[in-house]
């Protein structure tokens, strides 16, 4: 998963404290006086994320995408429909969903997958629910780990800084896509007996826990850059001389600090899981049937592309969207909270 | 004959988007309703019959160079090696064996000699001597004479225990009880070079004395096993790349997993064989393109493509675009000898009761499409497929080809059973475990889903204390008979500790006791005998549920002429094939 560990260059954000001086100007020219309004370094990044329109375009595509995904089973109870539920009785002789546009009717508003007879639509929102998870899952895995040792390393120093960087450099050497074939199914073996399925929550929770081990790197080498660089500040020695203890000085002082790139970085870290997520059904070690999962009915969905394109289609437009979205999303922010950076 | 390998892999077809069409799908998808044809599969003893050349084809041209498209290599080539059938239809273009099939693609499926004058003379009528004379004037590639000494080599050293891929019929027979290769072991390190009971008089005849007797054997020497072998030109292990030819072709170049190519054996007399016409000059066999771009390639019969075929079955993602015009007249389709069971383990399930609701319950119409539908097959209700002689279908339980929810309730009287239901990983194997996992938790059983690696799925099945209760297989009789069905299938004697056929593990003395009965009937009666079989099975046992009778559905290019289904082997025929000049 090399490409997880390069996302897009992130510079620091402003001085902590020192930020801009006011140059909002509200609307009192025109009054007459000059209202000075003092802001935080994250109120201003706010406002100028509220003012991105790209931004709030993707936020709305993507609260619009988990309200689906969280409504799921609504929209089940309203259509009826469930998404194993087969409708084989809709499919000709070959298999294929009868009708115009892969079989799309008042009852299935988005077709039928050819072969199974499935609702398209059920799938799909239970799918995103799948993918949308296991994407937020890792993505806090991740974070969690990577920004402990990340402060770890930043904060010792010495040879425990040695440590983990070098446990960062092995992570990153370390083939993902092999360690999960080789891991993911010789656990569930271990867990789950000849006769038992592992329960799809065991299926999910493993790909969490791969994705969450190997994406920490990032963050933890970010994290660790933050802490050195602030480490030395007058306010880190003042609190110290007021005798905080370490304790104190990272999680009140040092942290608040940082959390802004952390966020760029976790806005980064969803779509990229979405997709891997999908690529994980290509090699029969993602979510398995009868769990509906996004990235396995868009690999389904590939081999009808010429017979059957609506198959293909809403799939792959949902995630199209969900990764565009959420890419955008995270650049704005990035933008938002580092106002140096060029746009 | 183990299932044929339907690769049903996944596939990342580099289709080209195609507008989607404006016209509705409909439920009639072009097809006409396959008729399950039976095989009117006969030996025949007939002169006209046995005697070369093969009737020329109408329209035929000699020339040109036809190509074969397959996803993957064979996995044998050598005669003693050779148990599948796209490799028996291959081979059969380099050695000939004792007896072969003669067809015309009009479901007429005969049995005659090949090598041999006739099927075979059974000598005192009792089925236990057997006698061939091969023709004259068959030769090698070099143009020597094929001699019965090379015959008896050939069975010989498909006896050593590094070629041991083969069928196992005649070597069984010679040496009944226990393995077949217990006792004699080939003709290599020190070994009699022939076995006991293989006699070789003069050089045109050879003799088989068996202990019991064998009425099927005429059959059984139509496998590759009893193919010439010249004992100079055996390279063992390696004969596999290089076969040395006695039948209208020759290996030309051989790269494993690339590509094989034949070119004329100058020797083939045409005037000794009865069975093929070989009209190419040249037959390349390529190896390596998925499933779904040698059938999209076929589609579009581009110009490279045109004097091609694949015996690999179009995949259920191609299948809506060969109904169109120029397509639909290059698709060769109808049943094939195989037939799909879902296995239920008589030792896990042992309350019949249980194994009749499951009977009543699977929806086979689920199953079917998601492989495709009609193109994949029929529902079925026998053990053995319509192509077997003497088939007369019955159905028992009479349930709609969606299942019989009421039936299942009565039966199950309010149990619920757990059932943990194996199926190959593959996708589509998957989306079909699926289907049933669904349409029989909605008829009242728990289902568990394990997916096995597809490479080692009858490896995991066949083990005899598998942890699984119900699992799909297919099985095809290696000659139109139940003699190669019902005893291999459900004999509970053949049980082993690895490698069963017998997937439902059945031990039924009165079926064994049964099975020795019909094998002892007059040949004319065995076929009824193994069909009132197949019905006793199920009414007392049920040890399976019949799924599908499997139909194949392939394509060929526009040049090629004369593309028939071969009853015989379930794919395309070579025999009388020819490229369009």
């Amino acid at each position: 998963m090399s490409d997880l560990s390069h996302p897009p260059s992130l510079t620091a954000p402003g001085d902590p404290g020192a930020g801009e001086p006011v140059v909002e100007s509200g609307n009192g020219l025109s009054a007459g006086r000059r209202e000075f309004v003092g802001r935080s370094p994250n109120q201003l990044a706010w406002l100028r994320l509220k003012r991105d329109r790209t931004a709030r375009a993707s936020a709305v595509t993507l609260v619009v995408a988990v309200l689906v995904a969280l409504g799921a089973p609504l929209l089940s109870r309203l259509t009826g429909i469930d998404p194993t539920d087969k409708f084989v009785d809709r499919l000709n002789d070959f298999g294929m969903p009868i009708g115009y546009a892969g079989g799309i009717s008042a009852d299935h508003w988005l077709g039928l997958e050819p072969g199974s007879g499935r609702d398209i639509l059920l799938q799909l929102v239970y799918g995103l629910r799948t993918s949308l998870f296991i994407a937020f899952a890792s993505a806090a895995v991740a974070s969690c780990i990577g920004v402990a040792v990340g402060v770890l390393a930043g904060w010792a120093r010495g040879w425990l800084d040695s440590v983990v960087n070098w446990l960062i450099d092995l992570t990153l050497a370390f083939p993902f896509l092999i360690f999960a074939l080789a891991v993911i199914p010789i656990l569930q073996d271990r867990f789950y007996t000849d006769r038992e399925a592992p329960s799809p929550a065991f299926r999910v929770a493993l790909i969490v826990a791969t994705f969450g081990l190997f994406s920490w790197t990032y963050t933890a080498r970010l994290v660790r850059g933050q802490v050195i660089s602030l480490r030395e500040r007058e306010f880190v020695d003042a609190a110290r001389a007021a005798g905080a203890g370490t304790g104190h000085i990272l999680l009140r002082q040092l942290l608040p600090n940082i959390w802004a790139p952390i966020l760029v970085t976790v806005s980064l870290m969803v779509p990229q899981f979405i997709a891997i997520e999908a690529a994980l059904a290509f090699v029969n070690i993602g979510v398995t049937e009868p769990t509906p999962d996004l990235g396995r009915m868009i690999f389904n969905s590939i081999g009808y592309v010429a017979s059957d394109p609506w198959y293909t289609l809403f799939p792959g437009l949902t995630i199209f969207l969900l990764v565009l979205a959420f890419n955008l999303l995270g650049d704005a922010l990035r933008d938002s909270l580092d106002p140096r950076s060029t746009r | 004959m183990r299932a044929r390998t339907r690769t049903l892999t996944g596939v990342l077809a580099a289709a080209a988007l195609v507008a989607a069409g404006c016209s509705p799908t409909t439920d009639d998808s072009g097809g006409d309703d396959q008729e399950t044809r039976t095989q009117s599969g006969s030996i025949s003893y007939e002169a006209a019959d046995n005697q070369g050349p093969a009737k020329a084809v109408d329209g035929a041209t000699r020339g040109g160079t036809l190509t074969v498209m397959q996803p993957t290599d064979f996995e044998h080539l050598d005669p003693a090696r050779n148990y599948v059938n796209v490799q028996q239809v291959a081979g059969g273009m380099l050695y000939r064996a004792l007896n072969g099939y003669k067809e015309d693609g009009s479901g007429k499926l005969l049995l005659v000699g090949d090598l041999a004058t006739n099927p075979g003379k059974d000598v005192n009528g009792d089925c236990k001597v057997w006698e061939f004379t091969l023709r004259d004037g068959v030769k090698y590639e070099d143009g020597s004479p094929v001699t019965s000494k090379d015959v008896a080599h050939g069975i010989a050293r498909s006896f050593a225990s590094n070629l041991n891929e083969g069928p196992h019929y005649i070597q069984q027979w010679l040496y009944p009880g226990g393995t077949y290769n217990a006792t004699y072991k080939g003709p290599y390190d020190g070994g009699k070079p022939v076995p006991d009971g293989v006699e070789t008089p003069d050089d045109r005849t050879v003799r088989f004395t068996f202990p019991q007797a064998h009425c099927d054997l005429p059959y059984a020497a139509a496998l590759p096993t009893s193919a010439p072998v010249p004992a100079a030109k055996d390279t063992r292990a390696g004969y596999d790349l290089r076969p040395f030819s006695s039948g209208p072709y020759k290996v030309k170049s051989y790269q494993r997993d690339v590509a094989l190519e034949l070119d004329r054996n100058p020797n083939w007399d045409p005037a000794t064989d009865p069975i093929r016409t070989a009209y190419p000059d040249t037959i390349r066999m390529t190896f390596g393109l998925e499933q779904a771009q040698i059938a999209e390639r076929l589609v579009a019969d581009g110009a490279a493509d045109q004097a091609a075929l694949s015996w690999t079955d179009v995949p259920p993602s191609v299948l809506p675009r060969t109904t169109g015009a120029g397509v639909a007249d290059r698709v060769v389709k109808g049943p094939t000898q195989y037939n799909w069971v879902l296995n239920i383990n008589t030792q896990r399930v042992t309350d019949l009761s249980v194994r009749r609701a499951l009977n009543y319950a699977v929806d086979k119409d689920a199953l079917l499409k998601v492989l495709g539908g009609q193109a994949a097959g029929t529902p079925a209700t026998t053990l053995m497929s319509p192509t077997t002689a003497g088939f007369s279908k019955y159905d028992l339980f009479n349930a709609p080809v969606t299942g019989d929810k009421a039936k299942v309730t009565e039966l199950l009287a309010g149990k619920r059973p757990k059932l943990v239901l194996a199926h190959s990983s593959l996708e589509l194997r998957t989306q079909q475990a699926e289907a049933l996992r669904k349409n029989l938790t909605d008829m009242g059983f728990d289902i568990v889903m394990k997916p096995i690696d597809n490479s080692s799925y009858y490896d995991e099945v066949g083990r005899k204390d598998n942890p699984y209760d119900i699992y799909l297989s297919g099985w095809g009789s290696d000659w139109p008979t139940g003699s190669t069905v019902i005893p291999p299938v459900y004999d509970g004697r053949e049980i082993v500790a690895e490698g069963n056929q017998n997937l439902s593990y059945l031990d039924e003395p009165s079926v064994s006791a049964e099975i020795d009965r019909v094998r002892n009937l007059p040949a004319a009666e065995q076929d009824a005998g193994w069909m009132a079989l197949d019905r006793k099975i199920m009414e007392e046992y049920a040890p399976v549920v019949p799924c599908y009778y499997d139909a194949t559905y392939e394509l060929h290019g526009s040049k090629v002429g004369n593309a028939f289904l071969s009853d015989a082997f379930g794919i395309i025929s070579l025999n009388g094939i020819y490229v369009k000049q």
